[in-house]
């Protein structure tokens, strides 16, 4: 199973450079050590993905997206559109990471098979319970190739 | 605002109006001028044409006595009948006159009436001397008749002169017939001659009584068919005969027979053809026989001149009878079609006036502005308004456009400054989420390198930090109050109470209670329990005292569910209680107690939502706590209650 399975690799989508910082912050206090790569738009994320997907030897290797809404560029809602429209990339796992409460964004999010929906409500405890959430998600299962 | 004369819908109504009773005093006049127009048709008729027709026809009919009198006196056949025939004709001739006089009053003396008038005097005059003639003839006649009668006489005279004459000649023949049987007389010649004398005297007595028999039924003459020839035959033949009579006479030996004979015989003569005498008076008679007859003749000419005058006056008054009939007949026929033309008009301009005006112009109009209206208000603000026209209902139509707009406008400028105060809550809490943690982390790094000023510097960030993302939460709370639709759901109000306790974790000795009957209720839970969290936590923040009861209990009056939130803390001064649910009003420094302002606010827009109300009951000058008190959209449950009722139980 070992072969079979392989561990997964972080990828934070956020326009916010403290958010990035407090969600690696955040990470490395949970003592998660996996791969975690950042990107800054919803466009980038998209382009590291299919580098990643045309690279892998048996194409995506497993990524867990955290996604923030609000971006320049291509926005979360844009981000997870096109991924689901792409047959390489729709089964990436993707947890919304974001300010915005409002019913509309849930409801678009969870309409894209997003994995979580998740509030910075108190910023930097909500972070850490979510992300410790999300590692030992990652950790626990482990994600077929 | 100008407006066109005619554009006004009242006006155009009055205009209808006007011209439906200008159309029918119209057809009121024609129907007048032609009802006027029947009567006087009818009067001519009745009052001219029609008495003219029977005084006519009394006329005719008069004439008709009058010619009948006049017949009767034409044949009376003697003096006394022609007098009466006279007066009866006199009578008649006046009654006629009468008529014809009527006739001509009621006719206005027509060139026909006048000249018959001039053929009746003409009449009556010929007639005056018809009668004249007339009795001259009886006149005559009794003349003629004392002369025959005379002739009778003469002629009984002659034969007894006659008789006795012969008498002495037949006794001197039978003398003289002796004198020779006795022979007395000798000489043959003597007797002979004796004879011969006798028997000439008796021959020629013979003859003379031939003669004036002759004569005399000569005179007698048969009356009617004589002639002036005739009578001067007769007159000749008697002159004859009367001179042979004269010789006669005087071949007779003288005697007083003789003399007797001579005077009848003079007699004869002057009776016969004297200036008076049978032949004179004849002839007289026949002249006014003639002269009779032509009267006759021009009066028959006359009476067929006056016949042929009624004739046509007849025909003239039945021909103005049909006249004035026919204009009466026309006048009615016109009649009719004034009228059966105003029906028309009136129906036409009832038909037309309803539809452009009312039909087409009003209601219509009005539908379409009225449907309007309820869209409008319905809050379909892109309902078109398709009602123009330059009156009353186009400026209504007109300032529908109008707060149409202003709807729009008011709709769009409260939805972009929601938005605008959830994208600014939204955007603002991202960096402040970034300058909390940073100073967390410079906290967490650098514990123990910091001074204690330096670290309760970062606290205060940290803490305003905070508040200022509670401010923003609580914005973003109230920019989204009563924007979504929330659907129904089953709603236990103590257990409600229960998670909102558990929720809010307030201090020990604070303590949360329902103590309403109600239970499961089915109303819009979320805007509910964000009213019911918001009173709970402001009663909590807002208490004075480290301990505290916060009750929470529900009824239903009737249809209305209330619920009532009440604390035993300070209370609100009545002076501030009309500020509490303003934005950002609060009564108490944020340093003191945490709180944006708008928790109260968040409620007040959330019930105007359900078109619901709040109450406050408090007065701290009489003793402490609050009770807000509000109504709330919900059902009761039927069959959960009846179970809490029974649990009750």
């Amino acid at each position: 199973m070992q072969d079979r399975t392989k561990e997964a690799t972080f990828l934070l989508v956020d326009d916010d450079l403290i958010s990035i910082m407090a969600m690696k912050r955040a990470l490395k206090k949970l003592k998660i050590v996996n791969k975690t790569l950042v990107a800054k738009d919803g466009q980038e994320a998209l382009d590291i993905l299919q580098a990643a997907a045309r690279e892998g030897p048996s194409g995506l290797p497993p990524f867990i997206v955290t996604l923030d809404l609000n971006m320049p560029r291509m926005n979360g809602l844009e981000f997870l559109e096109s991924i689901r429209a792409d047959p390489a990339l729709q089964r990436t796992v993707v947890f919304v990471f974001t300010t915005s409460d409002m019913p509309h964004d849930i409801q678009s999010a969870y309409s894209k098979n997003v994995a979580g929906y998740l509030v910075k409500e108190n910023p930097s405890e909500t972070f850490s319970e979510a992300l410790e959430m999300l590692g030992s998600y990652s950790r626990i299962v482990e994600l077929p190739t | 605002m100008k407006r066109g004369l005619f554009s006004g819908i009242v006006t155009r109504l009055r205009l209808l109006l006007l011209v439906g009773g200008l159309v029918t005093v119209a057809a009121c006049l024609a129907g007048f001028v032609q009802l006027r127009d029947i009567s006087s048709a009818h009067r001519a008729l009745t009052q001219g044409a029609l008495p003219v027709l029977i005084q006519t026809q009394a006329v005719e009919r008069e004439l008709s006595n009058m010619f009948m009198s006049l017949e009767r006196a034409t044949l009376a056949e003697n003096a006394s009948q022609l007098s009466k025939a006279q007066d009866e004709l006199l009578l008649k001739i006046q009654g006629f006159r009468d008529q014809v006089l009527d006739v001509a009053e009621a006719r206005e003396h027509s060139d026909l009436t006048d000249r018959l008038i001039a053929r009746l005097d003409r009449l009556e005059s010929s007639t005056e001397e018809l009668f004249e003639q007339k009795k001259t003839l009886f006149r005559t006649e009794a003349q003629l008749e004392a002369l025959k009668r005379e002739l009778t006489g003469v002629r009984t005279d002659a034969r007894k002169a006659l008789e006795s004459l012969n008498y002495q000649i037949t006794v001197e023949i039978e003398a003289l017939l002796s004198q020779a049987r006795e022979g007395s007389i000798e000489s043959v010649d003597i007797i002979d001659q004796l004879f011969s004398d006798l028997f000439l005297a008796s021959l020629n007595l013979n003859s003379l009584s031939m003669d004036i028999e002759t004569v005399i039924d000569l005179a007698r003459f048969d009356q009617g068919n004589e002639t002036a020839k005739t009578f001067f035959q007769l007159r000749t033949t008697l002159e004859r005969k009367l001179r042979r009579i004269a010789s006669i006479l005087a071949q007779i030996n003288p005697s007083a027979q003789r003399t007797e004979l001579a005077g009848l015989t003079i007699r004869l003569n002057s009776g016969l053809l004297g200036d008076a005498g049978l032949i004179a008076i004849g002839e007289a008679r026949l002249a006014h026989k003639e002269k009779l007859i032509a009267l006759r003749q021009a009066r028959v000419a006359l009476a067929s001149e006056i016949s042929q005058f009624v004739e046509v006056l007849t025909e003239q008054s039945v021909a103005s009878v049909a006249e004035k009939s026919q204009l009466l007949n026309t006048a009615t026929q016109l009649l009719s079609l004034v009228l059966a033309v105003s029906l028309l008009l009136a129906a036409m301009t009832t038909l037309v006036g309803n539809s452009i005006i009312i039909e087409k112009q009003i209601n219509s109009r009005m539908g379409r502005l009225h449907h309007a209206v309820r869209e409008i208000a319905e809050g379909n603000l892109d309902h078109k308004i398709d009602v123009g026209g330059q009156d009353e209902l186009g400026d209504l139509a007109r300032a529908l456009s109008i707060f149409k707009q202003n709807a729009e406008e008011l709709k769009r400028s409260n939805v972009d400054l929601e938005r605008f105060a959830y994208v600014a809550a939204h955007d603002l809490r991202s960096p402040l989420r970034a300058v909390y943690d940073l100073a967390e982390w410079t906290l967490e790094d650098e514990e123990n390198a910091l001074s204690t000023d330096s670290r309760s510097y970062l606290e205060m960030m940290q803490s305003r930090a905070k508040r200022l993302d509670r401010l923003l939460t609580d914005l973003l709370d109230y920019a989204r109050a009563g924007q979504e639709n929330d659907g129904l759901a089953d709603l236990d109000m103590a257990r409600l109470i229960d998670q909102i306790s558990t929720m809010l974790n307030p201090k020990d000795g604070f303590r949360i209670k329902y103590t309403g009957e109600v239970g499961e209720i089915r109303t819009h839970t979320t805007p509910l329990t964000q009213i019911l969290i918001n009173l709970i936590s402001n009663a909590i923040k807002h208490h004075d005292c480290t301990t505290g009861n916060i009750t929470v209990s529900a009824h239903f009056e009737g249809d209305q569910f209330f619920v009532e939130v009440a604390d035993d803390g300070p209370g609100i001064p009545q002076e501030y209680q009309e500020r509490i649910y303003q934005l950002f009003q609060t009564l108490r420094p944020r340093d003191e107690v945490e709180g944006s302002g708008l928790g109260l606010a968040i409620i007040r827009k959330l019930l105007d939502r359900y078109k619901a109300d709040i109450v406050l009951d408090s007065n701290p000058e009489k003793g402490r706590g609050a009770r807000f008190r509000f109504s709330f959209p919900a059902e009761e449950c039927a069959e959960t209650s009846q179970a809490t009722q029974a649990d009750a139980a």
